[in-house]
């Protein structure tokens, strides 16, 4: 699809980007992913913590830690959005950073943080679900699809 | 030079995803009893109150799930009416976490009918378990504690939320 364009393009131009290809930085995906993995594991590691104390200390076993422990990671998150960390963090790691729970709370905060001047309701209610709500909306579908499908393969006797 | 850093770049991190692979071998625990298994399990001596419920089932159920291989630690208790395990399987083993589960639910139901057996892979059931085997080797707890602490920790493993 690329290089058809590319064809396409007058001489001058496919000259011009051939020229600006040899100039351009190359991305280190390589690197990026490391860093990526690395940050990443490190945010569920730090979970991993906060799921243990949970189950040691409180009335929570392995299979309801999980909420608090979630509930537990936003809040930092909230906190480390707020005072600027967090948004650091993701330009260093990236995907390490966007994907855990964590990405998700930063979204949400940093976008109610944003249109705070506009206002509580219209301004932080009306668009903190602005970038997360994609995510909520097709979350819950999905579910929803496998929960159908779990229940059918139930009633069919094949699970 | 680059193609050094690009042969060994990719082999460093290879060694470290796949250095510390499952390790297949058992264990010895520090308070291992007489198993062929090396499994680590504490084993209930006689209490000294002799109206105190003896731990005969639990030392039995021990003995029955250390013969399993993929179990690295047991812990279990008994009341008069519920007979209560948790056990550790091995990492490497816990993507089988559900199944191995079922196996052993259904060797302990065969084996102990007169008991509502309940075996749990909880990690929190698992620390209840220890400090109430502790309990009971130290002849710190009473019949009705014991009893309340094992209801109260079957109420825990079946809450989902």
């Amino acid at each position: 699809m690329a290089d058809n364009k590319k064809k396409n393009l007058p001489p001058e131009a496919q000259r011009y980007q051939a020229m600006q290809k040899k100039q351009e930085t190359k991305r280190p995906v390589f690197k990026n992913c490391i860093k990526a993995f690395l940050i990443g594991g490190l945010i569920c590691l730090i979970g991993q913590f906060i799921s243990m104390f949970y189950i040691y200390y409180f009335d929570f076993t392995e299979q309801t830690a999980g909420n608090p422990t979630t509930a537990t990671l936003i809040f930092i998150t909230m906190l480390l959005t707020g005072f600027g960390i967090y948004d650091r963090i993701g330009q260093f790691a990236g995907a390490g950073a966007a994907v855990p729970v964590t990405g998700f709370g930063n979204s949400v905060i940093s976008a109610a943080i944003e249109h705070r001047p506009e206002g509580f309701v219209l301004g932080v209610g009306g668009n903190m679900f602005k970038l997360a709500g994609s995510v909520i909306a097709i979350g819950v579908f999905s579910a929803f699809i496998i929960a159908l499908i779990k229940t059918i393969l139930i009633q069919w006797g094949w699970l | 030079m680059k193609i050094k850093q690009n042969v060994a770049v990719p082999a460093l991190l290879f060694l470290i995803l796949f250095g510390c692979s499952a390790n297949n071998g058992t264990n010895p625990g520090s308070q291992s009893a007489d198993n062929d298994n090396h499994v680590e399990f504490t084993k209930f001596d006689k209490t000294a109150s002799d109206d105190f419920i003896d731990q005969d089932a639990a030392n039995e159920a021990k003995k029955v799930l250390s013969k399993f291989e993929d179990i690295k630690a047991i812990k279990a208790v008994n009341t008069k009416k519920y007979l209560l395990v948790a056990v550790q399987v091995h990492h490497n083993k816990r993507f089988q976490l559900d199944d191995l589960e079922k196996k052993y639910s259904k060797v302990l139901k065969k084996k102990f009918p007169k008991y509502q057996t309940k075996l749990s892979t909880d990690q929190k059931l698992w620390v209840e378990l220890n400090e109430l085997e502790q309990a009971i080797n130290d002849n710190k707890i009473s019949n009705n504690k014991l009893e309340k602490q094992v209801k109260h920790m079957i109420k825990l493993s079946k809450e989902q939320t």
